[in-house]
């Protein structure tokens, strides 16, 4: 055996993992963790890494389909409140240059893409701050051979949160796996090292904004495409922040949340989304840890379940 | 002559996977090749005979398509590895269309063994159905049934009226078709029924479904692979569950080495005791019978733990009797 097992017993034992751990595997809240992102603002000691949660109790107009104005405005709104800027051109400019080559990372999986909505409401405030159109790349498939991301200077990655047969959700980390030709070498151990995904020169450093999607987050999976409307809810919510792990942890705790509600019981994600955890103590990429996290939440918070 | 033969295969991909297994020398091929071609077409064809033409004027689109296990990933955008850990062979794939309808997909998986197609369907199952085959779960715009040893998806984006009759018509017409039933996992009948939840009763021999009631270790040291059998159910009322595993070895050895394991890593205590109480306040208790490991988690008492200890022991015993 190569390495000690994170085992249910080690989460109850040790309390620098019970935090992270417990709330991923069995909902238990606690403490600790350390916070490194890989691009923009590094947390202090004892700063916490925000994370903003943004609803619209008005926002759809249809499955995974919002107003654009609204989605606009909430991303704005998020923007800002990540950036302490009062204005959304000034917070958008603190994360985008005039002379950045930005690749939009979204997700085209046919059930529960990224709205298109959201992609143009990115697209116009990187414009907005003076990016030439050019120098925009909106993609999922083929960014390994898509010159505007192989150049990139910036990244924004965008996706829905759903559940997933295999790694337990995808989310956030999970979308970078398009920048590898070979995606399925990384699903061993039910995709533990996800996070190496965010080491590549290609990624590294890069990414600006992290967004993921909970419209209609998917919060169980049947069936062959591990999909099925009737597990879809809608929450009408964005979760945004520079720390992918942290945005993907508050975003597991919420699906765990809906999981218990629906079914009456605990429910863990079957597999765990055990490559969160590991993005935080395995590599360092950000952190998993609720009590490291300064969770913001704007807009609509009826049954916001964290 | 042999030529046209090939050409008219209807179905090329069994030639691809004949080209997995022979070997490299076109001659031994060849010669390999016109001697299997007969059985080829045969076992080719069965998977496309359990699919009706045309259902209440829906019809077949295009051409069926089959994928293999290094193939399924372009079908199958995150769920391939699903499948693939019950041992599926192919999938064979249909789409029927009627004007002005949503598509239904249908889609029949070989997985080889009966205990794999059952495995699949008690993944994710919710609660006991047997309308279809040797047991079912439908969905708003999705049936799925297992029999023998295939699982049978049948789905349509979004269901109206018509899709649900078609779709119905369709599960009923492939049930009759397939003709072998397939008999559940033997680990499956050393489940003690007393207090069980039984729609929870879920099959696997794969490490990474051990975790699937119950956070118990992001580790294999239980050693579960292709040649254990494993079985997880939840007993007692929704709020106060416990969790049955049993997990059974090719041998007594290989059982007991799993049980070091799982003493050394999550519960050195129960080398003097049949149970221990966790930090959290629950009991977990766990005990081994010649291949047969059998672990009791998440009760509120220790009574609790030892008896379904107990039952779960005395189950085995009369089986193997």
């Amino acid at each position: 055996m190569n390495r000690k097992p994170i085992t249910r017993r080690t989460l109850l034992k040790r309390s620098a993992l019970a935090s992270i751990g417990g709330f991923l595997y069995f909902s238990r809240s606690g403490q600790t963790a350390k916070a490194l992102t890989s691009a923009l603002p590094e947390t202090g000691a004892g700063e916490k890494t925000r994370v903003i949660l943004i609803r619209d109790k008005d926002l759809l107009k249809g499955y995974n389909t919002p107003f654009p104005g609204k989605i606009q405005s909430m991303l704005d709104q998020a923007v800002m409140a990540l950036t302490d800027e009062k204005d959304y051109l000034d917070a958008w400019k603190k994360l985008i240059k005039p002379d950045d080559i930005v690749g939009i990372k979204s997700n085209v999986w046919s059930y529960m893409p990224t709205p298109p909505e959201l992609e143009q409401a990115i697209k116009q405030r990187v414009m907005g701050v003076g990016v030439e159109e050019k120098n925009i790349g909106i993609k999922d498939r083929g960014i390994i051979n898509d010159p505007v991301f192989q150049n990139s200077t910036a990244l924004i990655n965008t996706r829905p949160l759903r559940t997933h047969a295999w790694s337990g959700v995808g989310s956030l980390l999970k979308n970078y796996i398009m920048f590898i030709p070979n995606p399925s070498s990384l699903h061993g151990d039910s995709c533990a090292d996800l996070a190496t995904l965010w080491r590549l020169p290609v990624v590294e450093g890069k990414t600006r904004l992290n967004i993921l999607v909970m419209l209609n987050p998917l919060f169980h999976g049947v069936g062959r495409h591990h999909f099925n409307k009737e597990f879809t809810w809608e929450y009408k919510g964005l979760l945004v922040g520079f720390d992918p792990v942290a945005v993907d942890s508050v975003g597991v705790r919420i699906l765990q949340a809906k999981r218990k509600e629906h079914f009456g019981e605990e429910r863990p994600l079957n597999p765990p989304a055990k490559h969160i955890l590991l993005a935080d103590t395995r590599h360092r990429l950000g952190t998993a840890d609720p009590d490291k996290i300064e969770l913001i939440k704007l807009g609509w918070t009826e049954d916001c379940l964290i | 002559m042999f030529i046209v033969m090939l050409v008219q295969l209807p179905i090329a991909i069994e030639v691809h996977m004949m080209n997995r297994i022979l070997p490299s020398s076109k001659l031994v091929r060849f010669i390999i090749l016109l001697f299997f071609i007969p059985i080829m077409t045969t076992s080719a064809q069965i998977l496309s005979d359990f699919l009706p033409k045309a259902i209440n004027e829906w019809e077949a689109l295009g051409q069926d398509r089959y994928y293999y296990p290094e193939t399924l990933y372009d079908y199958i955008d995150g769920g391939a590895e699903l499948f693939i850990s019950y041992g599926f062979e192919r999938v064979i794939s249909r789409t029927y269309r009627r004007s002005g309808q949503p598509d239904i997909q249908v889609e029949i998986f070989d997985m080889v063994e009966p205990k794999n197609a059952f495995g699949l369907h008690s993944h994710g199952r919710e609660q006991l159905d047997d309308t279809y085959g040797q047991g079912s779960q439908i969905y708003q715009g999705a049936i799925l049934f297992w029999k023998g040893p295939y699982y049978v998806s049948i789905v349509c984006n979004y269901q109206t009226s018509m899709t649900e009759k078609a779709m119905e018509t369709m599960a009923h017409k492939i049930d009759k078709k397939i003709k072998e039933e397939g008999e559940l996992p033997e680990i499956v009948s050393w489940i003690p029924e007393e207090d069980l939840a039984p729609e929870s009763v879920f099959y696997f021999h794969h490490y990474v479904w051990v975790n699937a009631f119950y956070y118990i270790s992001d580790d294999n040291f239980l050693n579960i692979d292709d040649k254990t059998d494993a079985v997880l159910a939840k007993y007692g009322p929704q709020d106060a569950r416990y969790y049955l595993l049993l997990i059974h070895y090719e041998n007594a050895d290989k059982a007991s080495e799993a049980y070091r394991n799982f003493l050394h890593q999550y519960a050195p205590e129960l080398k003097d005791k049949q149970a221990v109480e966790l930090e959290d306040g629950k009991w977990t208790g766990s005990r081994l019978d010649q291949e047969l490991l059998i672990c009791v988690f998440n009760g509120d008492t220790k009574e609790a733990v030892e008896t379904l200890l107990d039952r779960a022991q005395n189950t085995y015993v009369s089986a193997k009797d």
